[in-house]
């Protein structure tokens, strides 16, 4: 492309991205996208120029009513899955009995404030463990979601950090599969500013002192959600 | 502040790494996590609560089908999410009728009166800020209206009560002051 052409395309992608590019104009220039890697490159270019002029949107939080058709039309429903979320019923039931824990209601709920999330993510930025934390029901699951390091003849330990407090732990961590662990009521009631995990490398069946012994390998934020 | 959005950022770019391999788990979340930024933005273009929740459901149906393409878009998360929900939006603009504004409640339309007058967020939108405040009120305000609110240059121009040519000019050198500025 020449200078003329690269100018040309930089403005379009710019007004393209802008949105004030329309009508049969918007249309072509889609579809010139679809065979042009140096005009994607462009779009994407102004997309990270002027994306983040969306963060001064306040966000508003959709209606429960969104979630439930994005999972119909994705095939993400309770229905399709409803094997795996039999057994995943049972197992956390199983568990809140194991754990002397009554959870106030086992009902698969829908997207519901307040949530927290971490992804504890391994080498080049790999999901390893999805960590929820649901204070409705006080407790945080844990799911492997990538292939877990093997930690050998030791074990995994979760622990919950929180401000001005040495870390708690939580059990101990499956390198596959997943786990729940019940929230300690104090983080439950004073819980506010950042708040992370980390998961430390154990004796097997965990730390004999109550504290981290072993490294700390890795840490994720929990997030609200 | 800048340490929170960049470790936001990496469970955003882990949840659509799980999202490409099927987790339905981290899609809940990325929804969870997602949306209320999303959801804001859409109201605010599309000026319709029942549309908005369409094109929502739109775009996140696009992103479990098209998780797998973020990886190799190499941008950032927040952007892949935003662009893809800015695009739906503005398609929806072009099929539908011109919002009705009054079906809108005032309290639904977040942050309507100054879009660029709020504290940056991070660091990306704090440079951004600096060089929006580099550009005259009309170049800034034509561009607003553009990106918040999804109008086309001709409706830019009568919102204005400014010909066609000028705001279309406008917008032209925004654009171009605002990539100099950015790449300063």
């Amino acid at each position: 492309m020449n200078y003329t052409g690269e100018r040309l395309a930089d403005r379009l992608a710019a007004e393209y991205v802008l949105g004030t590019l329309r009508g049969p104009a918007r249309r072509r220039f889609e579809r010139l996208l679809e065979a042009h890697p140096v005009l994607r490159a462009h779009v994407r270019a102004w997309e990270e120029r002027l994306g983040p002029m969306a963060a001064r949107v306040a966000p508003v939080r959709p209606p429960r009513r969104v979630w439930r058709r994005i999972r119909r039309a994705t095939g993400t429903s309770r229905g399709v899955a409803g094997a795996w979320r039999a057994w995943a019923m049972a197992a956390s039931l199983l568990a809140a009995v194991l754990l002397g824990y009554f959870s106030a209601s086992l009902l698969p709920g829908p997207p519901a404030a307040p949530s927290y999330a971490a992804v504890v993510t391994g080498g080049h930025g790999r999901a390893l463990w999805l960590v929820t934390a649901d204070v409705r029901r006080g407790t945080l699951s844990v799911r492997a979601v990538g292939r877990v390091p093997s930690p050998g003849r030791h074990s995994y330990q979760l622990w919950l950090l929180a401000k001005n407090a040495p870390p708690r732990s939580l059990g101990l961590l499956p390198s596959s599969g997943s786990s729940r662990h019940p929230l300690p009521r104090s983080w439950l009631a004073g819980r506010r500013g950042a708040v992370g995990i980390a998961v430390s490398l154990e004796p097997p069946g965990g730390s004999p002192t109550g504290r981290p012994t072993g490294p700390v390998l890795y840490q994720a934020t929990l997030a609200r959600g | 502040m800048n340490d929170r959005t960049g470790s936001d950022e990496r469970q955003l770019d882990a949840l659509l790494a799980a999202c490409a391999g099927g987790d339905r788990e981290a899609f809940r979340s990325l929804y969870r996590f997602g949306s209320p930024r999303l959801f804001g933005l859409l109201l605010r273009m599309l000026g319709r609560r029942d549309l908005a929740e369409d094109v929502l459901q739109e775009v996140f149906v696009t992103v479990w089908n098209r998780a797998g393409d973020f990886r190799s878009s190499r941008g950032s998360a927040t952007t892949w999410l935003t662009s893809i929900a800015r695009n739906r939006a503005i398609d929806a603009l072009r099929k539908s009728s011109r919002r009705p504004l009054s079906a809108v409640e005032p309290d639904e339309l977040p942050g309507r009166a100054d879009p660029f007058g709020e504290v940056a967020l991070d660091q990306s939108s704090a440079r951004l800020g600096e060089c929006l405040e580099l550009l005259g009120d009309d170049y800034r305000h034509s561009l607003a209206l553009a990106f918040f609110e999804g109008l086309s240059h001709s409706e830019i121009a009568e919102r204005l009560g400014r010909p066609l040519g000028t705001v279309k000019s406008w917008i032209r050198r925004a654009l171009e002051s605002l990539r100099g500025c950015l790449e300063a």
